[in-house]
């Protein structure tokens, strides 16, 4: 086993499950994405906002070794249809990155600076893992409001899709 | 760090955001926890029991043993059995994770599904119960929030905290 496949997997299963709950939020009217139901950003738009902010940001410090754009900015999405563009072109940023990964590549410290300019370094592996999870995360929020709201998304387990997808 | 040291990280993470949930949750009457919230499985309890029955059928999985059924959770005083079998699930988790080694993390274990046995390598057992495990306590988060008994933050960038910051 390999990080590499690892990586792969996770990010194959990541762009799977956003597209999901897009696909069933796309049920939902404007009034409906846009209301407060208690998640972490509240609504079932801002969530996804969220995710989809957070995955360009830490692509661009992956890179580039930092962001261009504060997160909070990024995550300012009016609409599902914004959102969905955002997904779209990281999704493909992020096939594009995982396509030309090698597991040295993932193993050497990756140095990048958050937006107020603070400075790190982490293999590149781990911070991947934790994008992941940031992912599934507030997939768990958006499920639950779009379960709430008459529209499960059905099982997100990443299992459920590894076996659909590689068995 | 390598990949077992990681994995380990990983489940000392799953470790502490459960115990917050569990911290969270303790503020509420049984009558709360089994009232209806949505999610997965309806009530707040009956979701941190998928929770951690998971965490229990994938550890015999992931160790090859037996199935160990859950009982139901009791009428009665619900967070004291909860963290019962939290602590006991918990305390398996680190013998697991404590005993592994790169060959026994790439290593086929073989599991009943659909009826027919299929195997698959230990690492995305483990995956999967800790994506699992992220998933339901966003979930059970948005629950308790709705409660006015949010667990706070259970992002890793706050168990990991020299990942940086998010934005």
């Amino acid at each position: 086993m390999s990080k590499l496949e690892l990586i792969t997997h996770v990010y194959e299963y990541n762009e799977w499950a956003n597209d999901r709950l897009l696909d069933v939020a796309s049920g939902l009217s404007a009034g409906e994405l846009s209301a407060g139901r208690g998640a972490s950003f509240d609504s079932v738009l801002s969530s996804f906002a969220h995710v989809a902010a957070g995955q360009i940001v830490w692509l661009e410090r992956w890179l580039g070794g930092e962001n261009a754009t504060p997160l909070l900015e990024l995550q300012k999405m009016p609409d599902l249809g914004t959102v969905r563009a955002s997904f779209l072109a990281s999704h493909a940023g992020l096939r594009e990155l995982v396509s030309g990964l090698t597991d040295e590549r993932l193993e050497a410290p990756l140095e990048y600076r958050d937006s107020r300019g603070d400075e790190y370094s982490r293999p590149l592996w781990q911070l991947m893992t934790h994008v992941a999870n940031h992912g599934t995360y507030h997939r768990g929020e958006i499920a639950m409001m779009l379960t709430g709201l008459g529209h499960s998304p059905g099982d997100l387990d990443f299992s459920f899709w590894e076996y659909e997808h590689h068995a | 760090m390598t990949w077992t040291e990681h994995v380990r990280g990983t489940y000392a993470y799953n470790e502490w955001a459960n115990s917050r949930l569990l911290d969270a949750a303790a503020r509420l009457t049984d009558e709360q926890l089994t009232s209806e919230r949505g999610g997965s499985r309806g009530s707040l309890a009956e979701n941190l029991a998928h929770l951690v029955n998971t965490q229990v059928g994938w550890s015999d999985v992931i160790s090859e043993a037996d199935f160990t059924p859950q009982p139901p959770l009791p009428e009665k005083d619900i967070m004291a059995a909860l963290r019962t079998r939290f602590g006991e699930s918990h305390a398996r988790l680190r013998e697991i994770t404590d005993g592994l080694t790169p060959e026994s993390l790439a290593a086929v274990v073989r599991r009943e599904r659909g009826g027919q046995m299929h195997g698959y390598p230990r690492w995305q057992m483990l995956l999967h119960l800790a994506t699992h495990g992220t998933q339901h306590r966003a979930e059970i988060g948005v629950a308790l929030l709705a409660l006015a008994a949010s667990p706070g933050d259970l992002d890793a960038l706050f168990f990991f905290p020299d990942l940086g910051a998010e934005g």
